[in-house]
C-alpha cells in the first residue's frame, strides 16, 4: 500500500472483463471522485475503500485486489452505489471482485471454475442427487444393504432390521427408512465437512499469504488477539448495522446467520447423539438411544428443545431469507444481484422450503411428498455445506480472515463504542 | 440587405439574448425581446468578474443596453413572459402576457416609495444573502432604471402607500396584466440558466449551513453593489473568514442531480480564489476537485492562481460530506494522490453548483429539449433557434459568439 514508491504496474487485461462479467457492469463508469470511500460507514480512514479498488479493477491489477483485505471488509451496504455521481455501483464491483477471489482461491480450482458458471449448474445440483440415491440403494439393484453389512462395524447391524430399503418406505413416515443405513448418511457429511475443512485450509492460507504481498506493512497485533475481536464484531454484525442507506440489509442477514448456528447445533446434537447413544454405547453393551431424538424417549427435555430450536431456526432461516430475496428484487435499489449471488441464495432458500416442507408432509402422512421432498432437502444441504468454499457461502470465511487480518495489520475502521 | 418583413422573436433577456437581438437588429431585422426579470443583463449582471479579462459586468452589459436604447427595431419587454406560441417556421403566433406594470416608465428611480415601504423580502438579486423592501430598485446598473414591485410579497394596501409617497405618479396600484401578440417569422430561445439548487446537495448541507454558500452568492459577496459593498464576509455572523473552501462539482457530473459538467466551474472558482486571495492575503484557502478543467486559453489562469501561493492547498477528491463542527465546517474528502481520508476544518465554503438549464415553464409545439433539459436547436425545420446557455453550459464568450450565429440563423428563418 505504498503510494509513493514507484512499481511495476503489472495489469491482466482479462481480469477487468472478467470481474464486468461476475457483476461489476458499470465498474468503467467511475471518475474516481472518492465520494464513496467518504460515504462509506466502515471504510477505514488510513486505507479507505472502495475508490482505490475501483482503480484498480479498471486497470486489471488482479494480483493487488487478491490479496486486498478491503474487498472483504466491505459489506455491501450499498451506500456507496446510492451516492455514487456516477452510477458506477462500487458495492456490486467489490462483491463481483469477491466473486472472482472464491474462484480465484478455490482449492481444488475446478471446483472454483464450476460454481462461477452457470452452464456447471444441472451437475452441481445432480452430482449429490446421484450419490445419495447410490446409497439409498435405488440405483445399485439392492446391494446396499450388503454393502452395509459388510463394511460397518457389527455393532450397527441391530438396527438394521428396522429399515426397509426402498424410495417411499411403508407404514410411518420416519426418513431414516430411506437408507439402508443412517451412519451411511452421516459418513457422506462427514466426509464432505472435512474435505469442506481442508479445501478452506488450503485457500485461506493462498488469501492470507495474497494479503501479506499487497499490505506490506508490519504486525501490530497478535492473531489471537485479532481473532476475539473480529468474533465479537461479527457476532453481533456490528459492522452491517453500521450501514446508512441500506440498514435493512443488516437484520434478515444477521437472522439468517444466527439461524445457521442454531440448526448447526441441532443437526450436531441429532448426529452426535446417534453416534453416541445408538453407536458407541450399545457397542460396549448397553441398549441407550439417542436422548436427542429417540422416538423411545420422545417426552425427554432435551428432544422437545431441540425440536422447538430447530423450529425456531426454520423459522428464522425462512424469514431472513425471503427478506434477503425481496430486498434483491426490489428495483429501487442501485443493487446488481449476480449468479453467484442467486445460486446462493437460492440454495439456502431450498435448504429452508425443503426443510419445512418434508416436516408438514411428514405430519400431513403424505408419504410420497414427504419422501420425495427431503430427498431434495438433503440435495440442497449438500449443496449447501459441499460447495461452501467455492459459493458466496465462503464470504463468511474469507471476510472473517480479512478483517482478523485488518486488525493484525492495525488498518482496520475504528467503530465508534 | 435582405427583406426582413416578421420581427424575431428573443426569449430570455441575458446576454445571449441581448446580443442576438443587437445583431440582429443591427442587421436590419426587427427584433421582439421577452424577458421575465424587471431588468435585462440576466446572469451576467449579477456576477462580480466575467472572463476572459475578469471585468465587472457593465462593462459589456452596458454598451449593449445601449444599442438596445437607441435601436428603433428592437422591442422589449421586461417582467414578462411568453404564454403561447403557435404555427411555424417564418409565421408563428405568439402571445405575450405582460405582468400588472405597477411602477410605469415615470419613475425616476428617486427611492421615496421604498423609505414607506414596511414589508421586506430576501434579495432575488443577491441569492437571497440579503433583505430588500418589496418595492426596489432590482440592482444599481437595472436597465430600465425602474422600480420594481415583489406583488407576492406585499399587499396591494402596502403598494398604495408607496403611491402616494411617489411625486411622479409613477405607481399604478391598479395596473391589470397585459398581453401582447406577436406575429414573429423565428424564434430564438435564450432562456439561460439558474445555478443548482444547494438544498437538494444533502451530503453538502442541504442548503441548512449559513457558512456554506454558492458560487453565484460568492459573486455578490465579491460584488460592490453586492450585499457587504464587496467585502467578503461569513453569512452566519458578517466576520472576516479565517479559512475559505472551494468545493468543486457540488451537484454536478452526477447522475443523482446534474449529469452534466457545466464546463465553468473550475475557471469561476479559480477567479473566485483569486479575488479572496487580494482580499485576504495570507488566510488558508483549499480547493478540493475531481479534475480541473481549467480549458482552452484559461489553462494558464489556473497556474497563475495556484503557483506560489502557499496557502493554497489543492486536494484532487471530491467533498462528499460537510458537517457543521461548532462555529466551523468539518469537510470530509478522501484525497486520492495519498490514499487517505481527509478531514479539514474551515470557516466557510463555496459550493461550485453548476448551470442548470433554466426552462422556466416555456412550452413550444415544435421545440425539444434532451434528457438535462438543454435545447435542441434545430432551426432549418422548426424555425427555432437555441441559443447560449439554453443550449448547453458554456461561458460568456461562448454564448456571444453563438448569439452572433443565432442572429444570422434567425434572418434565414424569416426571410
Amino acid at each position: 500500500m505504498s503510494h509513493h514508491k514507484p512499481e511495476v504496474i503489472k495489469p491482466d487485461l482479462k481480469f477487468a472483463t472478467e470481474v464486468i462479467g461476475m457483476g461489476a457492469d458499470d465498474m468503467e463508469k467511475c471518475y474516481q471522485c472518492a465520494t464513496c470511500s467518504v460515504v462509506c460507514p466502515i471504510s477505514p480512514a488510513d486505507s479507505p475503500f472502495p475508490r482505490r479498488e475501483m482503480l484498480w479493477a479498471q486497470w486489471g491489477l488482479k494480483d493487488k485486489l487478491m490479496g486486498d483485505p478491503n474487498v472483504f471488509l466491505c459489506h455491501q451496504c450499498g451506500d456507496c452505489s446510492d451516492k455514487c455521481p456516477r452510477d458506477a455501483k462500487p458495492g456490486d464491483v467489490l462483491g463481483a471482485i469477491r466473486a472472482f477471489a472464491y474462484r480465484h482461491f478455490a482449492t481444488p480450482s475446478f471446483m472454483g471454475t464450476a460454481l462461477s458458471d452457470p452452464k456447471f449448474l444441472p451437475a452441481l445440483i445432480l452430482f449429490p442427487a446421484v450419490l445419495l440415491l447410490a446409497i439409498m440403494g435405488v440405483l445399485s439393484t439392492g446391494i446396499p444393504a450388503d454393502i452395509a453389512a459388510s463394511i460397518l462395524p457389527e455393532r450397527l447391524a441391530h438396527l438394521e432390521h428396522e429399515f426397509q430399503i426402498a424410495f417411499f418406505p411403508a407404514g410411518k413416515i420416519v426418513f431414516a427408512k430411506m437408507f439402508p443405513h443412517l451412519g451411511m448418511v452421516d459418513a457422506v457429511f462427514v466426509t464432505l465437512s472435512l474435505l469442506v475443512f481442508l479445501s478452506f485450509f488450503a485457500s485461506i492460507k493462498k488469501f492470507w499469504s495474497a494479503m501479506e504481498t499487497t499490505v506490506d506493512l508490519p504486525n501490530k497485533k497478535s492473531v489471537g488477539e485479532a481473532f476475539s475481536e473480529t468474533l465479537s464484531e461479527f457476532l453481533p454484525h456490528k459492522k452491517f448495522t453500521e450501514c446508512g442507506d441500506n440498514k435493512d440489509r443488516a437484520q434478515p442477514h444477521m437472522l439468517l446467520f444466527w439461524s445457521f448456528v442454531i440448526l448447526f447445533v441441532v443437526t450436531a446434537f441429532v448426529a452426535g447423539g446417534f453416534w453416541v447413544f445408538d453407536v458407541l454405547i450399545p457397542a460396549v453393551g448397553a441398549e441407550v438411544h439417542n436422548p436427542f431424538l429417540s422416538p423411545l424417549d420422545f417426552k425427554s427435555v432435551s428432544h422437545i428443545i431441540l425440536k422447538i430450536m430447530a423450529a425456531a431456526g426454520a423459522a428464522l432461516l425462512m424469514y431472513g431469507i425471503i427478506k434477503i430475496i425481496q430486498n434483491r428484487s426490489n428495483p429501487d435499489k442501485k443493487m446488481n444481484t449476480s449468479y453467484a449471488d442467486w445460486f446462493f441464495i437460492g440454495v439456502v432458500f431450498a435448504v429452508g422450503a425443503t426443510g419445512i416442507l418434508s416436516w408438514a408432509f411428514r405430519l400431513a402422512g403424505i408419504g410420497i411428498l414427504a419422501y420425495s421432498v427431503y430427498f431434495l432437502h438433503l440435495v440442497a444441504v449438500f449443496m449447501l455445506l459441499g460447495y461452501f468454499p467455492f459459493s458466496k457461502f465462503a464470504h463468511m470465511v474469507y471476510r472473517f480472515t480479512a478483517i482478523m487480518f485488518a486488525k493484525v495489520k492495525d488498518i482496520d475502521v475504528k467503530l465508534a463504542a | 440587405m435582405a427583406d426582413i418583413s416578421k420581427p424575431i422573436l428573443v426569449i430570455g433577456g441575458g446576454i445571449s439574448g441581448v446580443t442576438t437581438a443587437v445583431e440582429a437588429a443591427e442587421a436590419g431585422a426587427k427584433v421582439v425581446i421577452v424577458e421575465s426579470n424587471p431588468y435585462l443583463g440576466g446572469r451576467v449582471a449579477q456576477l462580480h468578474q466575467y472572463f476572459p479579462k475578469l471585468c465587472p459586468p457593465n462593462c459589456g452589459l452596458e454598451i449593449n443596453f445601449k444599442r438596445i436604447k437607441f435601436n428603433p427595431d428592437i422591442t422589449f419587454y421586461t417582467d414578462a413572459k411568453v404564454t403561447s406560441v403557435s404555427g411555424s417556421r417564418g409565421n408563428f403566433d405568439v402571445t405575450i402576457t405582460l405582468n400588472p406594470r405597477f411602477v410605469n416608465e415615470k419613475c425616476t428611480a428617486c427611492g421615496e416609495c421604498e423609505k414607506v415601504c414596511a414589508t421586506e423580502v430576501p434579495s432575488k438579486f443577491n441569492y437571497g444573502l440579503n433583505k430588500v423592501k418589496a418595492i426596489s430598485l432590482p440592482h444599481e446598473m437595472a436597465f430600465p432604471n425602474r422600480y420594481w414591485f415583489d406583488a407576492s410579497a406585499a399587499s396591494l394596501d402596502e403598494l398604495k402607500k408607496c403611491a402616494a409617497a411617489c411625486k411622479y405618479g409613477a405607481i399604478d396600484p391598479d395596473a391589470k396584466p397585459e398581453t401582447v401578440t406577436v406575429n414573429a417569422g423565428a424564434i430564438v430561445v435564450a432562456t439561460g440558466w439558474k445555478p443548482y439548487d444547494m438544498a437538494s446537495l444533502d451530503l453538502l448541507g442541504a442548503g441548512q449551513l449559513p457558512n456554506v454558500i454558492s458560487n453565484v452568492q460568492m459573486e455578490r459577496l465579491a460584488a460592490e453593489n453586492g450585499p457587504t459593498k464587496g467585502k467578503i464576509l461569513r453569512p452566519a455572523d458578517q466576520k472576516e473568514p479565517e479559512s475559505i473552501a472551494f468545493v468543486q462539482c457540488a451537484g454536478s457530473r452526477d447522475e443523482n442531480h446534474l449529469k452534466q459538467c457545466s464546463s465553468i466551474c473550475c475557471l469561476a472558482s479559480l477567479k473566485q480564489i483569486n479575488y479572496v486571495r487580494q482580499q485576504y492575503p495570507d488566510i488558508p484557502i483549499y480547493m478540493f476537485y475531481i479534475d480541473v478543467r481549467a480549458n482552452g486559453r484559461y489553462e494558464d489562469f489556473f497556474v497563475k492562481v495556484a503557483k506560489d501561493d502557499a496557502n493554497l492547498t489543492l486536494v484532487k477528491g471530491k467533498v462528499a460530506s460537510i458537517k457543521q463542527d461548532g462555529p466551523d465546517l468539518l469537510l470530509e474528502a478522501e484525497d486520492t494522490l495519498t490514499g487517505k481520508k481527509t478531514s479539514q476544518k474551515v470557516n466557510m465554503a463555496v459550493l461550485a453548483t453548476g448551470m442548470q438549464p433554466a426552462r422556466n415553464g416555456l412550452s413550444i409545439p415544435g421545440l425539444d429539449y434532451d434528457d438535462m433539459d438543454f435545447v435542441i436547436s434545430e432551426p432549418d425545420t422548426t424555425g427555432i433557434i437555441g441559443v447560449g446557455c439554453a443550449k448547453s453550459p458554456v461561458e460568456v464568450v461562448q454564448c456571444m459568439r453563438n448569439a452572433t450565429g443565432a442572429a444570422l440563423k434567425a434572418i434565414q428563418c424569416c426571410k
